[in-house]
């Protein structure tokens, strides 16, 4: 993948994420740059990983938050139940983010997990993002591989482009 | 008479918080986990006003369930909407081509999601 790729993705992640827990009245912020993690294994107090794969790319990503983040933006809910939810949420922000780009990616059910997490294929291909807020933290780990010769180029044709968060249509 | 509307989600959170928005405003809500449940339930209950479903669940998927129960169809009409992490412009056709009155992406506005009902409802 192109640096300008690994850029572009960079930048959806994050503002999805911002995004996504400013929509449960929970205002986070990146910690520190994206970067490649030093290992493929991470640990988690709670977590949820979701796989995904389309026509050209595929990977998996993996999220977890504090159980500070997971009260503040669903109150009185299970937190398994609702980070399941949350990295469904997030990874679906994410695709529809990168329709535009020429992704159409299916995502498979999400997967609560705790402890020790290895995040499959090349550690080269995950990029780690952390954020903060004052109900505690979260982080995203996402593993994107897209096939030989495919690079993110935005189409701009107003038919290609995904309904936003929130929006009712009613036909 | 209070209007019955079926929630078919796999997450209980998003459940709750539907519940939450549209229980203190009268309506009578029924609960679904997966699509095959929701079409059974569907298929069971003639007196369903409205459908809040999800698309990407476990056993049936929310387009797979409206392709099931057809609801356009029905004796009485039933109004359907996704609600949904999906905003891809082929799958929302696809749904409405299945029935589908309405599309809404997650996460829910909880006074669009209540306009929406009363006035799918109000007939």
């Amino acid at each position: 993948m192109t640096p300008e790729s690994v850029t572009i993705i960079d930048t959806i992640v994050n503002e999805c994420n911002v995004a996504l827990f400013d929509a449960y009245n929970c205002a986070a912020k990146p910690e520190g740059e994206a970067a490649t993690p030093a290992e493929r294994k991470v640990e988690v107090e709670l977590g949820s990983l979701i796989g995904f794969v389309g026509s050209n790319a595929r990977g998996n990503i993996l999220i977890s938050a504090s159980e500070g983040v997971l009260e503040a933006t669903s109150p009185g809910t299970s937190h398994r139940d609702w980070i399941g939810e949350l990295s469904n949420q997030l990874l679906g922000r994410i695709k529809n983010k990168l329709i535009p780009y020429g992704l159409n990616l299916e995502v498979a059910p999400p997967v609560v997990v705790s402890g020790s997490v290895r995040i499959s294929g090349m550690r080269s291909t995950v990029r780690a993002y952390h954020f903060t807020s004052e109900a505690g933290t979260a982080s995203a780990w996402l593993r994107i591989q897209l096939d030989d010769g495919v690079e993110l180029v935005l189409d701009e044709n107003p038919e290609n482009q995904p309904s936003a968060e929130g929006d009712m249509m009613l036909f | 008479m209070s209007k019955r509307i079926l929630i078919i989600d796999d997450s209980a959170s998003v459940r709750q918080q539907i519940r939450q928005a549209l229980e203190p405003l009268g309506f009578d809500l029924l609960e679904a986990v997966d699509g095959l449940d929701g079409a059974e339930k569907i298929e069971g209950n003639d007196d369903l006003d409205a459908v809040i479903c999800d698309v990407n669940m476990p056993n049936m998927t929310g387009l797979e369930m409206l392709e099931r129960v057809k609801p356009g169809e029905r004796p009485k009409p039933l109004p359907v909407v996704m609600l949904t992490t999906e905003g891809h412009p082929e799958m929302i056709k696809q749904a409405k081509a299945h029935g589908a009155k309405g599309w809404m992406v997650k996460p829910f506005k909880p006074e669009m999601l209540v306009a929406a009902m009363q006035k799918l409802t109000a007939a």
